[in-house]
Protein backbone atom coordinates (compact mmCIF):
# COMPACT_ATOMS: atom_id res chain seq x y z
CA UNK A 1 0.00 0.00 0.00
CA UNK A 2 1.30 3.42 -0.92
CA UNK A 3 0.56 6.10 1.60
CA UNK A 4 2.26 9.11 0.11
CA UNK A 5 1.70 10.15 -3.45
CA UNK A 6 4.62 12.33 -4.29
CA UNK A 7 3.96 12.58 -8.01
CA UNK A 8 0.99 14.89 -7.82
CA UNK A 9 0.47 18.03 -5.88
CA UNK A 10 -2.67 17.86 -3.78
CA UNK A 11 -4.60 20.25 -1.61
CA UNK A 12 -6.24 18.95 1.54
CA UNK A 13 -10.00 19.44 1.79
CA UNK A 14 -10.35 19.18 5.55
CA UNK A 15 -13.14 16.65 5.18
CA UNK A 16 -12.58 13.86 7.68
CA UNK A 17 -11.26 10.80 5.90
CA UNK A 18 -11.12 12.37 2.45
CA UNK A 19 -7.38 12.94 2.53
CA UNK A 20 -6.98 9.34 3.53
CA UNK A 21 -8.87 7.88 0.59
CA UNK A 22 -7.32 10.28 -1.93
CA UNK A 23 -3.81 10.14 -0.43
CA UNK A 24 -3.76 13.85 0.24
CA UNK A 25 -6.81 15.58 -1.20
CA UNK A 26 -7.80 17.07 -4.53
CA UNK A 27 -5.20 17.51 -7.25
CA UNK A 28 -4.01 21.11 -7.37
CA UNK A 29 -5.03 23.18 -10.37
CA UNK A 30 -7.33 20.46 -11.66
CA UNK A 31 -11.07 20.20 -12.01
CA UNK A 32 -13.06 17.83 -9.84
CA UNK A 33 -16.61 16.85 -10.56
CA UNK A 34 -18.70 15.82 -7.56
CA UNK A 35 -21.82 13.98 -8.68
CA UNK A 36 -24.72 12.45 -6.81
CA UNK A 37 -28.47 12.09 -6.89
CA UNK A 38 -30.62 14.56 -5.02
CA UNK A 39 -29.87 14.62 -1.29
CA UNK A 40 -26.53 12.83 -1.37
CA UNK A 41 -24.62 15.71 0.19
CA UNK A 42 -23.06 17.47 -2.80
CA UNK A 43 -23.72 20.95 -1.46
CA UNK A 44 -22.54 19.87 1.99
CA UNK A 45 -19.34 18.57 0.44
CA UNK A 46 -18.85 21.85 -1.40
CA UNK A 47 -19.60 23.96 1.68
CA UNK A 48 -17.23 21.98 3.85
CA UNK A 49 -14.37 22.30 1.35
CA UNK A 50 -15.11 26.02 1.32
CA UNK A 51 -15.23 26.52 5.07
CA UNK A 52 -12.37 24.24 6.01
CA UNK A 53 -10.32 25.76 3.21
CA UNK A 54 -10.83 29.23 4.60
CA UNK A 55 -10.63 28.48 8.31
CA UNK A 56 -8.04 25.71 8.48
CA UNK A 57 -5.89 26.14 5.40
CA UNK A 58 -6.20 29.90 4.98
CA UNK A 59 -7.15 29.41 1.36
CA UNK A 60 -9.31 32.04 -0.40
CA UNK A 61 -12.32 30.56 -2.17
CA UNK A 62 -14.78 31.75 -4.80
CA UNK A 63 -18.17 30.12 -4.40
CA UNK A 64 -20.61 30.23 -7.28
CA UNK A 65 -24.13 29.29 -6.27
CA UNK A 66 -26.21 28.37 -9.28
CA UNK A 67 -29.16 26.75 -7.55
CA UNK A 68 -29.91 28.26 -4.15
CA UNK A 69 -29.88 32.01 -3.56
CA UNK A 70 -26.80 33.13 -1.65
CA UNK A 71 -28.84 34.06 1.43
CA UNK A 72 -30.11 30.50 1.73
CA UNK A 73 -26.58 29.19 1.34
CA UNK A 74 -25.35 31.51 4.05
CA UNK A 75 -28.13 30.55 6.44
CA UNK A 76 -27.54 26.85 5.92
CA UNK A 77 -23.82 27.30 6.43
CA UNK A 78 -24.43 29.20 9.64
CA UNK A 79 -26.29 26.18 11.04
CA UNK A 80 -23.06 24.24 10.61
CA UNK A 81 -21.17 27.03 12.34
CA UNK A 82 -19.64 28.38 9.17
CA UNK A 83 -19.96 32.15 9.03
CA UNK A 84 -19.69 32.97 5.33
CA UNK A 85 -20.32 36.68 5.88
CA UNK A 86 -17.25 36.84 8.08
CA UNK A 87 -15.14 35.10 5.44
CA UNK A 88 -16.39 37.67 2.94
CA UNK A 89 -15.41 40.54 5.24
CA UNK A 90 -12.01 38.95 5.74
CA UNK A 91 -11.58 38.87 1.94
CA UNK A 92 -11.29 35.09 2.06
CA UNK A 93 -14.49 34.41 0.18
CA UNK A 94 -16.43 35.77 -2.75
CA UNK A 95 -19.94 34.48 -3.30
CA UNK A 96 -21.32 34.79 -6.82
CA UNK A 97 -25.07 34.45 -6.87
CA UNK A 98 -26.06 32.99 -10.20
CA UNK A 99 -29.20 31.34 -8.91
CA UNK A 100 -32.24 31.54 -11.17
CA UNK A 101 -33.45 35.13 -11.54
CA UNK A 102 -36.95 35.87 -10.25
CA UNK A 103 -37.31 38.11 -13.31
CA UNK A 104 -37.75 35.65 -16.16
CA UNK A 105 -35.02 35.76 -18.76
CA UNK A 106 -36.26 36.02 -22.31
CA UNK A 107 -34.07 35.06 -25.18
CA UNK A 108 -33.78 37.12 -28.35
CA UNK A 109 -30.91 35.71 -30.35
CA UNK A 110 -27.43 34.39 -29.66
CA UNK A 111 -25.65 34.81 -26.34
CA UNK A 112 -22.94 33.22 -24.23
CA UNK A 113 -22.00 33.10 -20.51
CA UNK A 114 -19.22 35.68 -20.64
CA UNK A 115 -20.96 37.48 -17.79
CA UNK A 116 -20.54 34.53 -15.43
CA UNK A 117 -17.01 33.93 -16.64
CA UNK A 118 -16.14 37.59 -16.04
CA UNK A 119 -17.60 37.48 -12.55
CA UNK A 120 -15.62 34.38 -11.64
CA UNK A 121 -12.33 35.52 -13.15
CA UNK A 122 -12.70 38.96 -11.58
CA UNK A 123 -13.41 37.48 -8.15
CA UNK A 124 -10.49 35.05 -8.39
CA UNK A 125 -8.12 37.92 -9.09
CA UNK A 126 -9.62 40.15 -6.44
CA UNK A 127 -9.13 37.81 -3.48
CA UNK A 128 -6.35 35.70 -5.07
CA UNK A 129 -8.57 32.65 -4.79
CA UNK A 130 -7.00 29.22 -4.95
CA UNK A 131 -10.24 27.30 -5.18
CA UNK A 132 -13.43 27.88 -7.18
CA UNK A 133 -16.55 25.93 -6.32
CA UNK A 134 -19.64 25.86 -8.56
CA UNK A 135 -22.80 24.32 -7.09
CA UNK A 136 -24.45 22.94 -9.12
CA UNK A 137 -23.81 23.25 -12.81
CA UNK A 138 -26.96 21.30 -13.66
CA UNK A 139 -28.93 24.42 -12.79
CA UNK A 140 -27.42 26.23 -15.78
CA UNK A 141 -29.07 23.72 -18.09
CA UNK A 142 -32.45 24.57 -16.57
CA UNK A 143 -31.92 28.30 -16.61
CA UNK A 144 -30.83 28.48 -20.23
CA UNK A 145 -32.20 25.27 -21.75
CA UNK A 146 -29.58 25.34 -24.47
CA UNK A 147 -27.67 22.13 -23.75
CA UNK A 148 -25.00 22.37 -26.44
CA UNK A 149 -24.23 25.98 -25.65
CA UNK A 150 -24.10 25.46 -21.89
CA UNK A 151 -21.76 22.51 -22.23
CA UNK A 152 -19.47 24.65 -24.42
CA UNK A 153 -19.61 27.51 -21.92
CA UNK A 154 -18.88 25.30 -18.91
CA UNK A 155 -15.89 23.98 -20.78
CA UNK A 156 -14.76 27.54 -21.46
CA UNK A 157 -15.09 28.48 -17.78
CA UNK A 158 -13.19 25.37 -16.69
CA UNK A 159 -10.42 26.05 -19.22
CA UNK A 160 -10.13 29.67 -18.06
CA UNK A 161 -9.89 28.59 -14.42
CA UNK A 162 -7.19 26.08 -15.32
CA UNK A 163 -5.23 28.90 -16.96
CA UNK A 164 -5.59 30.89 -13.77
CA UNK A 165 -4.15 27.92 -11.88
CA UNK A 166 -7.05 27.47 -9.50
CA UNK A 167 -8.46 24.18 -8.27
CA UNK A 168 -12.05 23.83 -9.37
CA UNK A 169 -14.86 21.82 -7.85
CA UNK A 170 -18.10 21.40 -9.76
CA UNK A 171 -21.14 19.58 -8.51
CA UNK A 172 -23.68 17.95 -10.80
CA UNK A 173 -26.81 15.85 -10.50
CA UNK A 174 -27.31 12.33 -11.59
CA UNK A 175 -30.51 10.38 -11.96
CA UNK A 176 -29.52 6.90 -10.82
CA UNK A 177 -27.20 5.62 -8.10
CA UNK A 178 -25.64 3.16 -10.49
CA UNK A 179 -25.95 4.52 -14.00
CA UNK A 180 -24.63 7.34 -16.13
CA UNK A 181 -22.11 9.43 -14.20
CA UNK A 182 -24.05 12.66 -14.58
CA UNK A 183 -27.24 13.92 -16.11
CA UNK A 184 -25.86 16.14 -18.83
CA UNK A 185 -22.73 14.19 -19.59
CA UNK A 186 -20.50 16.92 -18.19
CA UNK A 187 -17.96 14.32 -17.08
CA UNK A 188 -17.11 13.79 -20.74
CA UNK A 189 -15.27 17.06 -20.88
CA UNK A 190 -14.42 17.75 -17.24
CA UNK A 191 -12.18 14.79 -17.05
CA UNK A 192 -9.62 15.31 -14.31
CA UNK A 193 -11.35 13.92 -11.24
CA UNK A 194 -14.76 12.38 -10.71
CA UNK A 195 -16.16 11.81 -7.21
CA UNK A 196 -19.47 10.03 -6.75
CA UNK A 197 -21.66 10.43 -3.67
CA UNK A 198 -24.37 7.86 -3.11
CA UNK A 199 -27.30 7.40 -0.79
CA UNK A 200 -28.49 3.87 -1.37
CA UNK A 201 -31.48 2.24 0.24
CA UNK A 202 -30.51 -1.33 1.03
CA UNK A 203 -32.80 -3.65 2.96
CA UNK A 204 -34.69 -0.59 4.24
CA UNK A 205 -31.48 0.99 5.48
CA UNK A 206 -29.91 4.10 4.06
CA UNK A 207 -26.26 3.89 3.36
CA UNK A 208 -24.17 6.84 2.21
CA UNK A 209 -20.99 6.18 0.33
CA UNK A 210 -18.31 8.13 -1.50
CA UNK A 211 -16.30 6.80 -4.39
CA UNK A 212 -13.34 8.31 -6.20
CA UNK A 213 -14.19 7.19 -9.70
CA UNK A 214 -11.09 8.70 -11.17
CA UNK A 215 -8.28 11.01 -10.29
CA UNK A 216 -6.19 11.58 -13.33
CA UNK A 217 -2.49 11.07 -12.84
CA UNK A 218 -2.83 10.49 -9.11
CA UNK A 219 -3.21 7.53 -6.83
CA UNK A 220 -6.37 7.07 -4.82
CA UNK A 221 -8.25 4.34 -3.00
CA UNK A 222 -10.77 2.45 -5.07
CA UNK A 223 -14.26 1.40 -4.16
CA UNK A 224 -17.04 2.91 -2.10
CA UNK A 225 -16.38 4.24 1.38
CA UNK A 226 -19.24 4.76 3.81
CA UNK A 227 -19.72 8.22 5.24
CA UNK A 228 -22.06 10.02 7.51
CA UNK A 229 -23.12 13.63 7.86
CA UNK A 230 -23.30 15.32 11.23
CA UNK A 231 -23.53 18.84 12.57
CA UNK A 232 -19.85 19.25 11.98
CA UNK A 233 -19.79 18.03 8.41
CA UNK A 234 -19.00 14.92 6.43
CA UNK A 235 -17.15 12.02 8.02
CA UNK A 236 -15.75 9.41 5.71
CA UNK A 237 -14.98 6.08 7.31
CA UNK A 238 -11.79 4.71 5.84
CA UNK A 239 -11.85 0.96 6.11
CA UNK A 240 -8.14 0.46 6.21
CA UNK A 241 -7.45 3.27 8.64
CA UNK A 242 -4.30 2.20 10.34
CA UNK A 243 -3.16 -1.04 8.85
CA UNK A 244 0.50 -0.14 8.89
CA UNK A 245 0.68 2.26 11.77
CA UNK A 246 -0.40 -0.18 14.45
CA UNK A 247 2.28 -0.75 16.99
CA UNK A 248 2.08 -3.70 19.30
CA UNK A 249 2.50 -3.70 22.98
CA UNK A 250 4.01 -6.32 25.25
CA UNK A 251 2.50 -4.81 28.34
CA UNK A 252 -0.33 -6.82 29.76
CA UNK A 253 -3.41 -5.68 31.60
CA UNK A 254 -5.56 -7.74 33.88
CA UNK A 255 -8.91 -9.05 32.78
CA UNK A 256 -10.06 -8.56 36.38
CA UNK A 257 -10.20 -12.28 36.94
CA UNK A 258 -7.10 -14.10 38.17
CA UNK A 259 -8.15 -17.41 36.69
CA UNK A 260 -8.72 -15.88 33.29
CA UNK A 261 -5.42 -14.01 33.47
CA UNK A 262 -3.81 -17.36 34.05
CA UNK A 263 -5.62 -18.91 31.10
CA UNK A 264 -4.41 -16.11 28.82
CA UNK A 265 -0.83 -16.47 29.97
CA UNK A 266 -0.79 -13.37 32.13
CA UNK A 267 -3.60 -11.11 30.97
CA UNK A 268 -4.55 -9.26 27.80
CA UNK A 269 -2.06 -7.19 25.85
CA UNK A 270 -2.65 -3.49 26.40
CA UNK A 271 -3.66 -2.84 22.78
CA UNK A 272 -5.60 -6.05 22.27
CA UNK A 273 -9.10 -6.43 20.95
CA UNK A 274 -10.89 -9.13 22.91
CA UNK A 275 -14.02 -10.80 21.70
CA UNK A 276 -16.16 -12.62 24.25
CA UNK A 277 -18.74 -14.78 22.57
CA UNK A 278 -21.48 -16.72 24.19
CA UNK A 279 -25.21 -17.31 24.42
CA UNK A 280 -27.42 -15.08 26.47
CA UNK A 281 -26.91 -15.37 30.21
CA UNK A 282 -23.55 -17.07 29.95
CA UNK A 283 -21.57 -14.37 31.74
CA UNK A 284 -20.49 -11.92 29.05
CA UNK A 285 -21.74 -8.84 30.84
CA UNK A 286 -20.16 -10.10 34.06
CA UNK A 287 -16.87 -10.49 32.27
CA UNK A 288 -17.05 -6.97 30.92
CA UNK A 289 -17.92 -5.69 34.40
CA UNK A 290 -14.89 -7.30 36.01
CA UNK A 291 -12.73 -6.06 33.15
CA UNK A 292 -14.05 -2.55 33.79
CA UNK A 293 -13.58 -2.84 37.54
CA UNK A 294 -9.98 -4.00 37.20
CA UNK A 295 -9.18 -1.08 34.94
CA UNK A 296 -10.76 1.50 37.22
CA UNK A 297 -9.01 0.07 40.28
CA UNK A 298 -5.82 0.53 38.32
CA UNK A 299 -6.82 4.17 37.64
CA UNK A 300 -7.32 3.47 33.96
CA UNK A 301 -10.23 5.13 32.19
CA UNK A 302 -12.98 3.00 30.71
CA UNK A 303 -15.63 3.87 28.17
CA UNK A 304 -18.56 1.47 28.36
CA UNK A 305 -21.15 1.30 25.61
CA UNK A 306 -24.24 -0.68 26.43
CA UNK A 307 -26.64 -1.58 23.66
CA UNK A 308 -28.75 -4.11 25.50
CA UNK A 309 -29.33 -2.74 28.97
CA UNK A 310 -30.42 0.53 30.44
CA UNK A 311 -28.14 2.48 32.69
CA UNK A 312 -30.05 1.50 35.83
CA UNK A 313 -30.01 -2.18 34.98
CA UNK A 314 -26.33 -1.99 34.27
CA UNK A 315 -25.50 -0.27 37.56
CA UNK A 316 -27.64 -2.69 39.53
CA UNK A 317 -26.17 -5.78 37.89
CA UNK A 318 -22.62 -4.55 38.33
CA UNK A 319 -23.36 -3.81 41.98
CA UNK A 320 -24.54 -7.39 42.48
CA UNK A 321 -21.09 -8.53 41.40
CA UNK A 322 -19.45 -6.03 43.70
CA UNK A 323 -18.54 -3.43 41.10
CA UNK A 324 -19.69 0.09 41.94
CA UNK A 325 -19.82 1.79 38.53
CA UNK A 326 -21.41 4.90 40.00
CA UNK A 327 -18.30 5.53 42.09
CA UNK A 328 -16.04 5.07 39.13
CA UNK A 329 -18.12 7.51 37.14
CA UNK A 330 -17.95 10.05 39.94
CA UNK A 331 -14.19 9.70 39.93
CA UNK A 332 -14.31 10.27 36.15
CA UNK A 333 -12.61 6.97 35.59
CA UNK A 334 -15.58 5.66 33.71
CA UNK A 335 -18.17 6.78 31.27
CA UNK A 336 -21.30 4.78 30.56
CA UNK A 337 -23.28 5.35 27.40
CA UNK A 338 -26.52 3.47 26.91
CA UNK A 339 -28.13 3.74 23.51
CA UNK A 340 -30.62 1.75 21.56
CA UNK A 341 -29.04 0.35 18.44
CA UNK A 342 -32.04 1.66 16.50
CA UNK A 343 -31.45 5.21 17.72
CA UNK A 344 -29.27 5.97 14.73
CA UNK A 345 -27.55 4.52 11.71
CA UNK A 346 -24.43 2.44 12.05
CA UNK A 347 -22.17 5.13 10.62
CA UNK A 348 -23.53 7.52 13.21
CA UNK A 349 -22.86 4.97 15.95
CA UNK A 350 -19.28 4.71 14.77
CA UNK A 351 -18.96 8.46 14.62
CA UNK A 352 -20.41 8.76 18.12
CA UNK A 353 -17.99 6.17 19.51
CA UNK A 354 -15.05 7.91 17.87
CA UNK A 355 -16.14 11.31 19.14
CA UNK A 356 -16.58 9.94 22.67
CA UNK A 357 -13.18 8.26 22.55
CA UNK A 358 -11.55 11.47 21.40
CA UNK A 359 -13.29 13.42 24.15
CA UNK A 360 -12.94 11.00 27.05
CA UNK A 361 -9.59 9.45 26.01
CA UNK A 362 -10.21 6.07 27.65
CA UNK A 363 -7.55 3.42 28.16
CA UNK A 364 -10.09 0.70 27.70
CA UNK A 365 -13.29 0.27 25.77
CA UNK A 366 -16.13 -2.12 26.48
CA UNK A 367 -18.97 -2.74 24.06
CA UNK A 368 -21.78 -4.90 25.34
CA UNK A 369 -22.81 -6.20 22.92
CA UNK A 370 -21.48 -5.50 19.50
CA UNK A 371 -23.83 -8.10 18.04
CA UNK A 372 -26.83 -6.00 19.10
CA UNK A 373 -25.84 -3.64 16.31
CA UNK A 374 -26.12 -6.41 13.74
CA UNK A 375 -29.84 -6.05 13.52
CA UNK A 376 -29.83 -2.43 12.40
CA UNK A 377 -27.60 -2.91 9.41
CA UNK A 378 -26.93 -4.97 6.36
CA UNK A 379 -24.12 -7.49 6.52
CA UNK A 380 -21.90 -5.31 4.34
CA UNK A 381 -22.60 -2.27 6.42
CA UNK A 382 -21.91 -4.14 9.64
CA UNK A 383 -18.61 -5.44 8.37
CA UNK A 384 -17.53 -1.91 7.51
CA UNK A 385 -18.55 -0.78 10.96
CA UNK A 386 -16.55 -3.48 12.69
CA UNK A 387 -13.46 -2.83 10.57
CA UNK A 388 -13.79 0.92 11.04
CA UNK A 389 -14.19 0.56 14.79
CA UNK A 390 -11.44 -1.96 15.39
CA UNK A 391 -8.90 -0.16 13.25
CA UNK A 392 -9.67 3.05 15.12
CA UNK A 393 -9.29 1.57 18.60
CA UNK A 394 -6.09 -0.16 17.50
CA UNK A 395 -4.72 3.12 16.36
CA UNK A 396 -5.60 4.69 19.68
CA UNK A 397 -4.05 1.77 21.60
CA UNK A 398 -7.19 1.06 23.54
CA UNK A 399 -7.62 -2.38 25.06
CA UNK A 400 -11.12 -3.27 23.94
CA UNK A 401 -13.49 -5.92 25.09
CA UNK A 402 -16.39 -6.63 22.76
CA UNK A 403 -19.11 -9.09 23.56
CA UNK A 404 -21.12 -11.03 21.04
CA UNK A 405 -24.29 -12.94 21.68
CA UNK A 406 -24.59 -16.16 19.78
CA UNK A 407 -27.89 -16.69 18.00
CA UNK A 408 -28.62 -20.02 19.67
CA UNK A 409 -28.32 -21.03 23.30
CA UNK A 410 -26.07 -23.88 22.37
CA UNK A 411 -23.62 -21.60 20.64
CA UNK A 412 -22.95 -21.33 16.95
CA UNK A 413 -21.61 -18.48 14.88
CA UNK A 414 -23.06 -15.01 14.75
CA UNK A 415 -22.47 -12.52 11.97
CA UNK A 416 -20.30 -10.61 14.40
CA UNK A 417 -17.91 -13.50 14.81
CA UNK A 418 -17.61 -14.09 11.10
CA UNK A 419 -16.51 -10.53 10.49
CA UNK A 420 -14.69 -9.79 13.65
CA UNK A 421 -12.74 -12.93 14.38
CA UNK A 422 -9.84 -12.20 12.05
CA UNK A 423 -9.47 -8.71 13.46
CA UNK A 424 -9.52 -9.65 17.11
CA UNK A 425 -6.44 -10.63 19.04
CA UNK A 426 -8.15 -12.72 21.67
CA UNK A 427 -11.32 -14.78 21.40
CA UNK A 428 -12.96 -16.19 24.48
CA UNK A 429 -15.85 -18.59 24.12
CA UNK A 430 -18.48 -19.10 26.79
CA UNK A 431 -20.71 -22.14 26.31
CA UNK A 432 -23.44 -24.05 28.08
CA UNK A 433 -22.56 -27.70 28.53
CA UNK A 434 -25.22 -30.23 29.30
CA UNK A 435 -23.94 -33.18 31.28
CA UNK A 436 -26.27 -35.79 32.66
CA UNK A 437 -29.22 -33.43 32.46
CA UNK A 438 -27.46 -30.58 34.26
CA UNK A 439 -26.44 -27.32 32.57
CA UNK A 440 -22.90 -26.30 33.32
CA UNK A 441 -20.78 -23.55 31.91
CA UNK A 442 -17.59 -23.84 29.93
CA UNK A 443 -14.96 -21.26 29.04
CA UNK A 444 -12.20 -21.51 26.50
CA UNK A 445 -9.58 -19.20 25.06
CA UNK A 446 -9.54 -20.24 21.44
CA UNK A 447 -7.20 -17.60 20.11
CA UNK A 448 -4.55 -15.39 21.60
CA UNK A 449 -2.20 -13.56 19.31
CA UNK A 450 1.42 -13.42 20.34
CA UNK A 451 1.09 -15.42 23.53
CA UNK A 452 0.71 -18.89 24.90
CA UNK A 453 -2.66 -19.65 26.38
CA UNK A 454 -4.63 -22.42 28.00
CA UNK A 455 -6.16 -24.58 25.28
CA UNK A 456 -8.50 -26.52 27.50
CA UNK A 457 -12.17 -26.00 27.97
CA UNK A 458 -12.68 -25.29 31.61
CA UNK A 459 -15.75 -25.30 33.71
CA UNK A 460 -16.71 -22.09 35.42
CA UNK A 461 -19.38 -20.92 37.81
CA UNK A 462 -20.91 -17.58 38.68
CA UNK A 463 -21.75 -16.41 42.19
CA UNK A 464 -21.81 -13.09 44.03
CA UNK A 465 -18.03 -13.08 44.03
CA UNK A 466 -18.03 -13.15 40.24
CA UNK A 467 -16.71 -15.70 37.87
CA UNK A 468 -14.74 -18.72 39.06
CA UNK A 469 -12.88 -20.91 36.65
CA UNK A 470 -12.33 -24.51 37.70
CA UNK A 471 -10.97 -27.68 36.17
CA UNK A 472 -11.17 -28.65 32.50
CA UNK A 473 -14.10 -30.77 31.44
CA UNK A 474 -13.11 -34.38 31.19
CA UNK A 475 -14.46 -36.85 28.71
CA UNK A 476 -16.79 -34.37 27.03
CA UNK A 477 -16.52 -33.67 23.33
CA UNK A 478 -17.77 -31.02 20.90
CA UNK A 479 -18.56 -28.37 23.49
CA UNK A 480 -17.52 -25.53 21.20
CA UNK A 481 -19.76 -26.83 18.45
CA UNK A 482 -22.65 -26.75 20.88
CA UNK A 483 -23.25 -30.50 20.84
CA UNK A 484 -21.44 -31.81 23.91
CA UNK A 485 -21.28 -35.57 24.16
CA UNK A 486 -19.63 -37.85 26.63
CA UNK A 487 -16.73 -40.02 25.66
CA UNK A 488 -15.13 -42.89 27.46
CA UNK A 489 -12.19 -41.90 29.67
CA UNK A 490 -8.85 -42.59 28.10
CA UNK A 491 -6.78 -45.56 29.22
CA UNK A 492 -4.26 -43.47 31.12
CA UNK A 493 -6.99 -41.66 32.98
CA UNK A 494 -8.61 -44.93 33.93
CA UNK A 495 -5.27 -46.16 35.21
CA UNK A 496 -4.76 -42.92 37.10
CA UNK A 497 -8.15 -43.26 38.74
CA UNK A 498 -7.30 -46.82 39.75
CA UNK A 499 -4.13 -45.80 41.53
CA UNK A 500 -5.89 -42.98 43.36
CA UNK A 501 -8.02 -45.49 45.07
CA UNK B 1 -43.30 58.03 -20.90
CA UNK B 2 -39.57 57.66 -20.59
CA UNK B 3 -37.59 54.49 -21.16
CA UNK B 4 -34.18 53.63 -19.75
CA UNK B 5 -32.03 50.72 -20.93
CA UNK B 6 -28.75 49.19 -19.92
CA UNK B 7 -26.97 46.92 -22.36
CA UNK B 8 -24.22 44.69 -20.99
CA UNK B 9 -21.74 43.58 -23.63
CA UNK B 10 -18.47 41.66 -23.58
CA UNK B 11 -15.81 43.55 -25.52
CA UNK B 12 -16.00 43.73 -29.27
CA UNK B 13 -17.41 40.24 -29.75
CA UNK B 14 -19.81 39.46 -32.58
CA UNK B 15 -22.92 39.18 -30.45
CA UNK B 16 -22.03 42.37 -28.58
CA UNK B 17 -21.68 44.41 -31.74
CA UNK B 18 -24.88 43.02 -33.24
CA UNK B 19 -26.85 43.58 -30.04
CA UNK B 20 -25.74 47.18 -29.76
CA UNK B 21 -26.60 47.84 -33.41
CA UNK B 22 -30.01 46.21 -33.07
CA UNK B 23 -30.96 48.15 -29.98
CA UNK B 24 -29.82 51.46 -31.48
CA UNK B 25 -31.90 50.75 -34.59
CA UNK B 26 -34.92 50.09 -32.41
CA UNK B 27 -34.52 53.36 -30.52
CA UNK B 28 -34.15 55.14 -33.85
CA UNK B 29 -37.37 53.54 -35.06
CA UNK B 30 -39.45 54.64 -32.06
CA UNK B 31 -38.06 58.19 -31.98
CA UNK B 32 -41.30 59.66 -30.58
CA UNK B 33 -40.60 57.91 -27.23
CA UNK B 34 -37.82 59.27 -25.06
CA UNK B 35 -35.16 56.56 -24.54
CA UNK B 36 -31.82 56.49 -22.75
CA UNK B 37 -29.30 53.74 -23.40
CA UNK B 38 -26.22 52.94 -21.38
CA UNK B 39 -23.70 50.51 -22.83
CA UNK B 40 -21.65 48.65 -20.21
CA UNK B 41 -18.66 46.65 -21.31
CA UNK B 42 -17.95 44.06 -18.61
CA UNK B 43 -14.62 43.20 -20.22
CA UNK B 44 -13.26 46.63 -19.29
CA UNK B 45 -15.33 47.09 -16.11
CA UNK B 46 -15.80 43.56 -14.71
CA UNK B 47 -17.00 44.89 -11.35
CA UNK B 48 -20.24 45.94 -13.10
CA UNK B 49 -20.97 42.27 -13.86
CA UNK B 50 -20.76 41.57 -10.13
CA UNK B 51 -22.98 44.48 -9.13
CA UNK B 52 -25.75 43.68 -11.56
CA UNK B 53 -25.35 39.88 -11.49
CA UNK B 54 -24.80 39.47 -15.20
CA UNK B 55 -24.52 35.82 -16.21
CA UNK B 56 -25.10 35.89 -19.97
CA UNK B 57 -24.00 38.48 -22.50
CA UNK B 58 -25.39 40.40 -24.20
CA UNK B 59 -28.00 41.27 -21.58
CA UNK B 60 -30.47 44.10 -21.98
CA UNK B 61 -32.13 45.45 -18.84
CA UNK B 62 -35.08 47.83 -19.01
CA UNK B 63 -34.66 49.73 -15.74
CA UNK B 64 -37.47 52.16 -16.44
CA UNK B 65 -40.45 51.90 -16.43
CA UNK B 66 -41.05 49.22 -13.81
CA UNK B 67 -41.25 46.26 -13.75
CA UNK B 68 -37.71 45.51 -14.72
CA UNK B 69 -37.32 43.39 -17.82
CA UNK B 70 -34.23 41.33 -18.65
CA UNK B 71 -33.47 40.05 -22.11
CA UNK B 72 -30.52 38.03 -23.26
CA UNK B 73 -29.16 37.51 -26.76
CA UNK B 74 -28.01 39.64 -29.64
CA UNK B 75 -31.50 41.20 -29.97
CA UNK B 76 -31.83 39.88 -33.50
CA UNK B 77 -35.45 38.81 -33.00
CA UNK B 78 -36.69 42.39 -33.31
CA UNK B 79 -40.42 41.61 -33.37
CA UNK B 80 -40.12 39.68 -30.12
CA UNK B 81 -37.90 42.40 -28.69
CA UNK B 82 -40.47 45.09 -29.43
CA UNK B 83 -43.26 43.00 -27.98
CA UNK B 84 -41.29 42.31 -24.80
CA UNK B 85 -40.41 45.94 -24.30
CA UNK B 86 -44.00 47.01 -24.86
CA UNK B 87 -43.56 48.91 -28.13
CA UNK B 88 -46.50 47.33 -29.88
Amino acid sequence: MVNVDTLTDKIPTGIEGFEHITYGGLTTGKTSLVVGTSGTGKTMFAMEVLSKGVTIFNRPVVFVTLEEPSDDIKNNALKMGWDLDRYVTDKMLKVIDASPDPVPLEKTGDYDLSGLLTQIAHSVKEIKAEVVIMDSIGSLFYQFRDVGLIRREIFRIVATLKDLGVTTILTAERTQEYGPVSKHGVEEFITDNVIILRNVLEEEKCRRTIQILKMRGALHSKGEFPFTMSRTGIHIIPLSAAELKQTSSNIRVSSGNNDLDEMTGGGFFRDAIVLVSGPTGSGKTLMSATFTGAACENKEKVLLLAYEESREQLLRNAMSWGENFQNYENEELMKIICVYPEAMGLEDHLLMIRTEIEKFKPDRLVIDSVSALERIATVKNFREFVIGLTSFVKEENICSLLTSTTPRLSGGDSVTEQHISTITDIIILLRYVEINGVLRRGISVIKMRGSQHDKQIREFSIDTGGLHIAEPFKNIQNIVLGIPSQSAPSESEQLGEMFKK
Amino acid sequence: MRYAFKLYVYGQTGTSIIAERNIRELIEEIRDIECSLEIIDILTSPEKSMEDKIIATPTLVRTDPQPQIKLIGDMSDTDFLKAMLGFR
